[in-house]
């Protein structure tokens, strides 16, 4: 195997996992699971599993929007250490 | 809740990574997944005795590598209980059509117990008088909106989508019991019920067996390396409860989530030898996250009252992969996610940003590094397994746990594995390779699964 030959990784900053959007469904990966994309919790009619936004909250649920903490400056230090990225670098990213 | 500071991590050699290839058992991780997902642990909803029984079988794994074990009990109350197999059947004047449980129809979580079947004549919510009728919902009416319609009613039908396989898969979380029984049934059938009731003489008959029941739920730790003075501790998380078997169904949740469990053990076996000296691990096999990752809830409240600093990764499904694993983010992981990254280069694993809504968010919220790496669940809360899956899919995992003390370069460590799951029609068969680097570090975390045809 080649360094041309990896695929694998994420697309873009890695950091954009740290601002992954609401939720499209409840506890566990129903939408990357089954193709199915659950009402978001978001949505005021509420969804199939969460209810509503109020609820969800209300039961502490995992559906319930989260404070996204700021990272430390300890941390961000550490994503300034992070290395080179060579086959990025060259421009060999996705799978087809 | 503030975010807590939390040591860096480095890269690893390739040296490293070959040397944890080489102690991968594919076995293990193969014998794990059909151990939790057999019929012994009746799909390990929380409080069940298959839940317990496999609780206790985890205990024994965690021992037999050495780990100080320890449990915690916590109360949950109010779990979905269906404890008799429904029964639906409707007819439009001329014929009569059982509907099949998970399929066609299935209690909707917030119904109200019906022991016994109820009939009356079919009706639509917002048309005509609901009194003893059954009143399909139409498409984009919520329920609440239904609730209003439904005085008098003998219950709600709402529609829903099935999954590929035609199941309409279980939640248990939800929402609470309402006033009237509500059945989902799936599209193809509520539109057939609907174009009957719209013509009239048409009639639905039900019952709706679900109860709410308070049980304990009991998380499993293993702590099987105590971290050095200021040094990273990993913490490997994955549920081990599922949604549960119904009456009449097996849900066995092998991919959500006896493969994330299955990964976490084989990754701790591994790790438990190799880490460098200062490094902490520990596992968490957390109970309740079908109801609402309330075992990881608790968990983190622990852990914050102790001060602990771990670096959490959960694992919620390795096992089906169909573009790239998701993985969600929280706490101060800017350095795990660029290890992450690398360890997907590393194996060729695809990654991108997308909602892990698990126990991960639990360790997030209360303000610690936390990944979640969701890999895809073939079959998921349903009664379809992976053996169903057409003979000839295969599974591919790869899992890259690696970290090391910030002051000790020299002592990293990494672990890459990858794994083929071959499908046959006699079971599970998994085959093992391995892929060496051809950069000069490799690193991250856990990565995911995919099925190839």
């Amino acid at each position: 195997m080649t360094g041309n030959e990896s695929t694998g990784g994420f697309a873009g900053d890695p950091a954009a996992a740290l601002n992954v959007a609401g939720s499209t469904g409840c506890c566990g990966n129903p939408a990357q699971s089954t193709n199915i994309t659950l009402p978001d919790p978001a949505n005021p009619t509420g969804g199939t599993c969460c209810g509503t936004p109020a609820a969800a909250v209300a039961a502490n649920s995992c559906c319930a929007r989260r404070p996204r903490p700021r990272p430390s400056r300890l941390e961000r230090g550490a994503a300034d250490e992070r290395p080179t990225q060579p086959d990025r670098a060259a421009g060999h990213r996705r799978r087809p | 809740m503030s975010a807590r500071p939390s040591p860096t991590v480095r890269p690893a050699t390739v040296a490293d990574l070959d040397a944890a290839l080489g102690a991968l058992s594919a076995d293990q991780l193969a014998a794990t997944v059909a151990t939790l997902a057999g019929d012994a642990f009746t799909g390990r909803r929380v409080g069940t005795p298959g839940n317990i029984a496999a609780r206790a079988w985890l205990a024994g794994r965690l021992s037999d590598l050495g780990a100080a074990v320890a449990t915690e009990a916590f109360p949950v109350r109010a779990v979905p209980d269906i404890y008799t197999a429904p029964t639906a059947r409707w007819d439009d004047g001329t014929t009569t059509a059982d509907l099949s449980f998970g399929r066609d129809v299935a209690p909707h979580l917030a119904s109200a117990d019906l022991p016994t079947p109820r009939r009356g004549p079919l009706g639509v919510a917002g048309a005509g008088d609901p009194a003893g009728r059954w009143l399909l919902v139409p498409a984009g009416m919520s329920l609440f909106d239904a609730y209003g319609h439904a005085e008098g009613a003998a219950g709600l039908l709402l529609p829903r989508h099935v999954d590929a396989h035609g199941w309409q898969f279980t939640m248990l979380a939800g929402p609470n019991p309402g006033p009237v029984p509500v059945l989902t049934l799936s599209s193809e059938i509520h539109d057939a019920v609907s174009k009957a009731a719209w013509v009239g003489a048409a009639c639905f008959a039900a019952d709706a067996p679900i109860r709410r029941v308070d049980v304990t739920a009991t998380n499993l730790y293993g702590r099987l390396r105590q971290p050095g003075p200021g040094q990273p501790d990993v913490l490997l998380t994955a549920h081990f409860d599922g949604v549960g078997d119904h009456p009449g169904l097996r849900q066995p949740g092998a991919a959500d989530n006896g493969s994330g469990v299955a990964v976490v053990v084989e990754a701790a076996r591994i790790l438990s030898a190799t880490l460098p000296d200062g490094a902490g691990l520990s596992v968490a096999l957390l109970d309740a996250e079908e109801v609402g990752a309330l075992g990881s809830a608790h968990h983190a409240t622990r852990l914050a009252e102790t001060g602990a600093a771990p670096l959490v990764i959960n694992v919620d499904g390795a096992g089906h992969l169909r573009q790239a694993a998701a993985v969600e983010a929280g706490g101060p992981a800017h350095g795990l996610l660029a290890l992450l990254d690398q360890a997907g280069r590393h194996t060729g694993v695809p990654l991108v940003a997308g909602p892990v809504a698990s126990d991960n968010r639990r360790y997030a919220s209360a303000g610690f590094t936390a990944l979640g790496i969701g890999a895809g669940m073939a079959g998921y809360h349903s009664p379809a397994v992976p053996g169903r899956e057409p003979p000839g899919a295969a599974l591919r995992c790869s899992v890259l746990p690696r970290f090391c003390p910030a002051d000790h370069e020299s002592r990293s460590l990494s672990l890459v594995w990858r794994e083929v799951i071959s499908r046959t029609t006699s079971g599970l068969c998994w085959h093992h390779y391995c892929r060496h680097s051809p950069f000069g570090v490799g690193s991250g975390a856990i990565i995911g699964c995919d099925f190839q045809r």
